[in-house]
This record gives C-alpha cells, sequence and structure tokens, in this order.
C-alpha cells in the first residue's frame, strides 16, 4: 500500500510540474514587470523632454553627440539581439553548446556596449559635462545611465545564467529563464532605439 | 543618497545581488499535497470536532 502511495505521488508530482504551467505564469509575470519598467522608461523621457532643451548655457547635445561613436554602440547592441535570437533556436533545438556559445557572443557584444557608454560618460564628465553641469546634462544622464544600468543587470544575469546552464543543462527551469531574459533583452533593445532617436539623433538634428 | 554613507549602500547592493544569485540556484521551491492527504487530515479534524461536540 506504501508503494502505492508513492507510485501516486510520484505521478502527481509530474502531473503537477507540466499541468498547472508554472513556466507560463513565471512568463506572464515577466510581461507584467516589462510593463512596469516602460512606465519607468517613460517617465524619464518625459522629463526628458521637458528638461531636454534647458541647456543653462552649457553645451547641448550637437556640441558633445558623436553620432558615429553612438552608432557604433548601437550596432553592438542591435547584434546582441541577433546572437540571443541564435540562442533561443539553439535551445529549440536543444543545443546546449550552441546556447551557450551564442549567450557568450550576446554577453560580448553587451559587455562592448557598456563598456563604450562608460567611456563615453567618463569622458563628457572628464570635460566637466557632468549630470551637475545642466538640466539636460542631468535628465541625459537618468535616461541614459538607467538604460545602461539595466543592460549590466541583463550581463550579470547572463553570467549567471550561462552558470547554471552549464552545470544543469537545458532544464525547465533554465528554459524558462532563458525565455525572460530574452524577453528582457529585446525590451531593453527597443527602449535604446527610441534614445538613440530620441537623444542622440534629434539632439544632433 | 542623503546621508552619503556609500559603504553601506555598496555593501547591501552586493547582499543583495548574491542573495538573488543564491536563491536562483535552489530549486526545490514547491511540493504537492495529494488530494488523499488533504481528505484524510481533514476527516481526521472533523471527526475530532464531532467527538468533541458529542
Amino acid at each position: 500500500m506504501s508503494s502505492q502511495t508513492l507510485k501516486t505521488q510520484h505521478a502527481h508530482a509530474e502531473e503537477h510540474e507540466h499541468h498547472h504551467d508554472a513556466e507560463g505564469t513565471k512568463i506572464f509575470g515577466f510581461w507584467i514587470y516589462l510593463m512596469t519598467d516602460c512606465i519607468l522608461f517613460a517617465t524619464i523621457f518625459a522629463t526628458y523632454a521637458v528638461l531636454g532643451t534647458s541647456f543653462a548655457g552649457g553645451p547641448t547635445g550637437k556640441d558633445i553627440f558623436e553620432l558615429d561613436y553612438v552608432l557604433g554602440e548601437t550596432f553592438l547592441l542591435l547584434f546582441s539581439s541577433i546572437t540571443y535570437g541564435m540562442a533561443m533556436i539553439a535551445q529549440h533545438n536543444g543545443n546546449k553548446s550552441a546556447v551557450l556559445k551564442w549567450l557568450a557572443v550576446t554577453f560580448l557584444f553587451g559587455l562592448g556596449f557598456i563598456v563604450m557608454e562608460i567611456n563615453e560618460f567618463q569622458h563628457l564628465i572628464h570635460e566637466g559635462y557632468g549630470p551637475d553641469r545642466s538640466g539636460f546634462l542631468s535628465a541625459f544622464f537618468a535616461l541614459v545611465g538607467t538604460h545602461g544600468l539595466h543592460v549590466t543587470c541583463g550581463l550579470i544575469w547572463m553570467a549567471v545564467l550561462m552558470a547554471q546552464i552549464s552545470s544543469k543543462g537545458l532544464t525547465t527551469t533554465n528554459n524558462t529563464r532563458l525565455m525572460c531574459l530574452s524577453l528582457f533583452w529585446h525590451f531593453l533593445d527597443i527602449v535604446w532605439i527610441c534614445v538613440f532617436t530620441v537623444v542622440y539623433l534629434m539632439g544632433v538634428l | 543618497m542623503i546621508w552619503h554613507i556609500w559603504w553601506l549602500a555598496i555593501v547591501s547592493t552586493i547582499a543583495m545581488l548574491v542573495t538573488v544569485i543564491a536563491r536562483s540556484y535552489n530549486e526545490d521551491i514547491d511540493y504537492y499535497v495529494p488530494a488523499e492527504e488533504v481528505a484524510a487530515i481533514e476527516n481526521k479534524h472533523i471527526q475530532v470536532k464531532q467527538a468533541s461536540q458529542a
């Protein structure tokens, strides 16, 4: 009788994992998080729209933005989205080593973006154009910095996930996390497109 | 940063990161209670209640 109970319990445990659709719930929850993040970025964009022309006698966008450099950053981030897509295809095919390889490529692209951004910030602050110079620069550092902080968090997440996939394989948990990070990464790419257009392109026009 | 306690901010940030990452390694986060077990507990509870009322 006890072995019968154990068997039923085991059957139920399996049923539990598949029938309750915990993965679907997690991904839905992550979508809700992304929407709240959207509100955050919308608020900072609104702030930038208001303060974007308050130069206080300081530099304007035209004076400090190097469009070629920022275009380089943009391409690094866009390519990292493509390579993340390749990682998701590899995950779909159950190819663990390919997932790890594409995640590593994505990580390097993302890291390149962040290094370039930190370099840009350091350069601006060194020139005396830090966030305390004008309303425009406060809003600029808040908006671009918040995006950069998100990408940095994404990179930490990616590094931890790569370690977990290499030790535990493509488990249900890891696949769900891979899916959530994918949503996060593409979301940040879309936000960057808006930053590039509103801040850099419109700033130089 | 009103009071400029940077050491606390840095230590707290690292602690948060470490906690979340450590938590992500724990996959034993839920358990299943079979319906029979729930029924057995509930029936026992009802019996005890009825016995005390009688």
